[in-house]
């Protein structure tokens, strides 16, 4: 069943949300922050809802810097409520925790962490259809809003959703059910599944490892890593220990595999040491080895890359070269 | 998973570099983790406010204490050396899949350590000389480039005088003293090694050994499914998170260390 | 067709045909209009695929070190042609290595200047007008209203060093190069403070585009990823992003040619050029000092003066007391 809100209301509706001062939002065009009053849900913003589950700095432990001392653990604390949060980036959650299934970490957040979808504005920049991503589905999501004219139509899909349903909120008339599921259909109409990553479940994986375009579509490429943080399904991390005085804490931090540090030896070997070998194990981690044991690819086509690249690398260039195997 | 603490109960220099040291270990708790392990698994050693690296264990299940032979090369494993004995570290494991070796029972067992790559191959060919009787067999062949530079040396004593294991020593050159054989792992392994016939090999050493030795193996008549390498890369998590060793699909720290060289060929060259 | 993609292609052919050069390492047309993309074009055909970069602020020569063993052209504008002086005198490649057609520049543009962006088929530039193709309308705007800031503070936008030079006429010097640095030194130190943590400190997320998209950060292994010693955490502490920044910029002092690479390529679009600007400044006032306008003139820290400003000595003195 869905519901109705007049958007007027939305107001009242996040500051219930936040009556525990812990509701995140979209601040514009930057990323998600704690909530002051204002909600974008126009555009895209150019960092995902991935740092509320993999953050800038996780700490593991803490320590006295004195060796013999026993650690102590650290687990995040704290409920979130993120509204206004992309179904690609809620998707991409969802793919990471498959992987994250026994991380204790991830799995605290993921319990701990309400997510409120909003359907947006398709963008020139947006495939998540192509990679298989139906945002009306709402995988990831507590609850799934649809916006349309003047009222918000609601989908709780959880039962911590159902809980959070605004109050003023009323059950939604034929005709405005008709309206969600014409637009959700007007959508899927269009939905464009891409054949290619398909395809390359097929593809034997050294072949495509192997094969020359690798050498001319990473030429360009920086090896910054731009496209690996602004990804919401990259997932990989460095541990630092940081001491500060007599205190210490180990800490979990997002890494990037396009750097050249990330895979070199204490003795100074590098496995990866060419720019080409970084650029191409990136490509082969999203649509093939991520591919091969999950069955789907690790990208929900939301074209933060594409946008931010400095060097105006394309995704779809080399999926489709990689298609072409 | 978070590291246990490990008092270090004893320290060796096992080498006259002075490079690798081998820590005695026992846990504070008695943690049912490392109870029960596999030869060829490892631990990540902790030593808090520099980090954590991965080190195979080169005690076999049952032992003592636990084992690790360190070689000092990084941040972490040049604070390890630095620790007295009696210090509490931090221990997390065992991570890795180790050798298989209940594949291996009936079989004729050859192990190939070149340099301090011994050490996991220690705590396997200790596991199979107490289970003798399950196995065919077992010959070690180890080298190192000269007799300083061999760890457990007391031990490769003791095993020299079984009867029950064909035990090959040698250096790459010619030194004062040496009683053993003189030339590199893969021209003994020419010599001394079994046929490949119900037989498997597990060889550990640099990079350039294992070049060599593959194709002495392969001519032995070893298939490449009875060849085992454990791999290195750099890891961080040792989970199967953080993906920093990665060798194409596959990660040292999970789906490794130890792979069978008909499985690496299927895999990139990224090790 | 944008005139200068037209002239750029014309003479790649001729460089390619006539053989100055093996390669051409040149912006090729890229997935959207804003994203041309580098590439090395080897024969007279492929030279098609060349344009004028337009909206990237990429330095092309960030990707020199990836060309090895052929002889390379490269189109320079000022702040290119500056790049180049700079890494030939530190010896970075040998100006036999590569083949230069100076470009006179007409400034790059900011595609975040553009006013509510929308979805743009083709981009062409016709001197001061450039025309945006949307599916139902061609609009037009200036240039100097999409000029990027650092074309706008860009006092040498002629290229300095050239085997052969295109036709063509180049922005204006600019006359107002330190109008952003400027702005922010009319702050007291504690708004400057909170302007450089609001505006770089705070959003930064260490993704390095900036330092890879400098062609003069080349260290084999930057500072901030030694670990025997670490020198700056890896989070994006507060403290160590403003440690990344402040010594990077610093590493660029004497040798920042204000290509605005750095600003160009950061994801989220952070003021980076403004700190190098301010030690372009500093390096002007106190020394007369301009990176890579030439070959023969020593770099800024290669040279010492006795009547070089010592005035920031003097205050350390001070203030330990002695």
């Amino acid at each position: 069943m869905r519901w109705v809100l007049p958007r007027k209301d939305l107001e009242s509706w996040l500051v219930f949300l936040n009556r525990d001062e812990n509701l995140i939002v979209p601040d514009g065009s930057q990323g998600f922050l704690k909530y002051q009053g204002k909600v974008f849900l126009e555009g895209k913003p150019r960092l995902s809802i991935k740092e509320f589950f993999l953050p800038w700095r996780e700490p593991l432990l803490s320590f006295e810097a004195i060796p013999g001392v026993i650690p102590t653990p650290c687990l995040p604390t704290g409920k979130k409520i993120i509204f206004g949060v992309l179904p690609c980036d809620a998707k991409a959650i969802t793919l990471i925790a498959r992987v994250y299934e026994k991380d204790l970490h991830f799995q605290e957040r993921l319990r701990n962490t309400v997510l409120i979808g909003v359907i947006r504005k398709k963008e020139e920049s947006c495939f998540c259809t192509a990679m298989g991503v139906d945002p009306f589905k709402g995988e990831g999501l507590d609850i799934l809003v649809l916006p349309k004219d003047d009222i918000l139509l609601i989908e709780p899909l959880t039962p911590r959703g159902k809980e959070l349903l605004p109050e003023g909120a009323r059950e939604a008339s034929t005709e405005e059910e008709n309206l969600y599921n014409e637009a959700m259909e007007s959508f899927r109409k269009t939905a464009f599944v891409s054949p290619l990553w398909e395809k390359l479940k097929k593809t034997e994986l050294l072949p495509l490892y192997e094969a020359p375009f690798w050498e001319e579509l990473s030429f360009p490429c920086l090896n910054c890593g731009v496209c690996t943080y602004l990804c919401p399904t990259c997932y990989c991390f460095d541990v630092q220990d940081e001491v500060v005085g007599a205190k210490g804490i180990r800490v979990r931090l997002p890494d990037s595999c396009m750097f050249l540090l990330y895979s070199q030896h204490a003795s100074g070997h590098n496995p990866r040491k060419t720019p080409l070998a970084r650029f191409r194990n990136r490509f082969m981690h999203k649509f093939k080895y991520y591919l091969d044991e999950y069955g789907e690819p690790l990208c929900v086509g939301c074209g933060r890359c594409n946008d931010a690249c400095p060097a105006g690398i394309n995704l779809w260039d080399i999926l489709k070269a990689m298609g072409e195997v | 998973m978070y590291p246990l603490p490990a008092r270090i109960e004893k320290i060796a220099v096992e080498t006259e570099d002075g490079l690798i040291k081998s820590f005695y270990l026992k846990l504070l708790d008695k943690a049912k983790s490392f109870e029960r392990y596999r030869p060829g698994q490892f631990a990540m050693l902790s030593v808090p406010g520099k980090g954590e690296c991965p080190i195979g264990i080169a005690s076999a299940p049952g032992e003592k204490y636990l084992l690790f032979s360190v070689y000092r090369t990084g941040l972490v494993t040049d604070a390890l050396h630095r620790l007295p004995e009696g210090t509490i570290i931090g221990l997390r494991g065992p991570l890795g899949n180790g050798y298989p070796l209940e594949r291996f029972k009936g079989k004729n067992i050859v192990l190939i350590a070149g340099g301090f790559a011994i050490t996991t191959l220690r705590a396997t060919l200790v596991y199979l000389l107490n289970n003798q009787a399950d196995y065919g067999e077992i010959t070690l062949i180890y080298g190192a480039r000269n007799p300083g530079l061999l760890l457990y040396k007391e031990e490769l004593k003791s095993w020299q005088e079984r009867k029950d294991l064909k035990i090959y020593l040698t250096i790459d050159r010619e030194a004062p003293h040496w009683e053993g054989l003189v030339g590199f792992v893969p021209q003994i392994t020419e010599k001394v090694a079994p046929q490949g016939k119900n037989a498997v090999a597990l060889v550990c050493g640099p990079p350039v050994m294992i070049k060599f030795t593959l194709p002495i193996l392969e001519k032995l008549g070893f298939r490449p499914e009875d060849i085992y390498l454990s791999l290195e890369n750099r890891m961080r998590c040792g989970l199967g998170l953080c993906r920093h060793c990665n060798v194409g699909p596959a990660l040292v720290c999970k789906d490794g260390p130890v792979f069978s060289l008909a499985e690496i060929k299927r895999l990139p060259p990224e090790y | 067709m944008n005139s200068l993609t037209f002239k750029l292609r014309e003479k790649a052919r001729q460089i390619l045909k006539e053989g100055q050069a093996e390669a051409i390492l040149a912006f090729t047309e890229g997935p959207t209009p804003f994203k041309p993309r580098l590439a090395l074009i080897k024969s007279p055909e492929e030279a098609e695929r060349i344009v004028w970069p337009g909206f990237s602020g990429l330095n092309p020569l960030t990707l020199w070190p990836k060309i090895k063993d052929i002889k390379t052209a490269i189109f320079a504008t000022g702040c290119i042609s500056r790049t180049l002086a700079v890494l030939i005198k530190e010896k970075q490649l040998e100006r036999e290595e590569i083949y230069v057609v100076g470009v006179p520049c007409p400034g790059l543009l900011d595609p975040q200047k553009i006013p509510d962006k929308p979805e743009i088929k083709k981009i062409d530039e016709k001197e001061e007008k450039i025309f945006f193709e949307t599916q139902k309308e061609t609009k037009v705007f200036l240039r100097r209203e999409l000029l990027r800031e650092t074309c706008l503070s860009c006092r040498h936008p002629s290229p300095t060093l050239y085997d052969e030079i295109l036709e063509g006429e180049s922005l204006t010097p600019s006359k107002i190069p330190f109008s952003r640095v400027e702005e922010l030194e009319k702050l007291s130190s504690e708004e400057r403070a909170y302007w450089f943590f609001e505006k770089i400190v705070s959003p930064c997320i260490r993704c390095y585009a900036c330092r890879n998209a400098c062609p003069l950060c080349y260290c084999p292994q930057c500072f901030v990823d030694d670990s025997r010693p670490q020198w700056v955490g890896k989070t994006r502490d507060p403290i160590d992003n403003l440690l990344y920044h402040l010594v990077r910029a610093f590493h660029l002092a004497g040798r920042c040619v204000n290509c605005g690479s750095c600003e160009a390529a950061c994801p989220l679009g952070l003021p980076l050029q403004v700190l190098n600007q301010k030690l372009i400044k500093e390096a002007f006032e106190n020394f007369t000092y301009e990176a890579g306008l030439d070959l023969e003139s020593p770099l800024l820290f290669d040279t010492y003066d006795e009547k070089d400003p010592d005035d920031f000595i003097v205050t350390a003195k001070r203030k330990t007391g002695g």
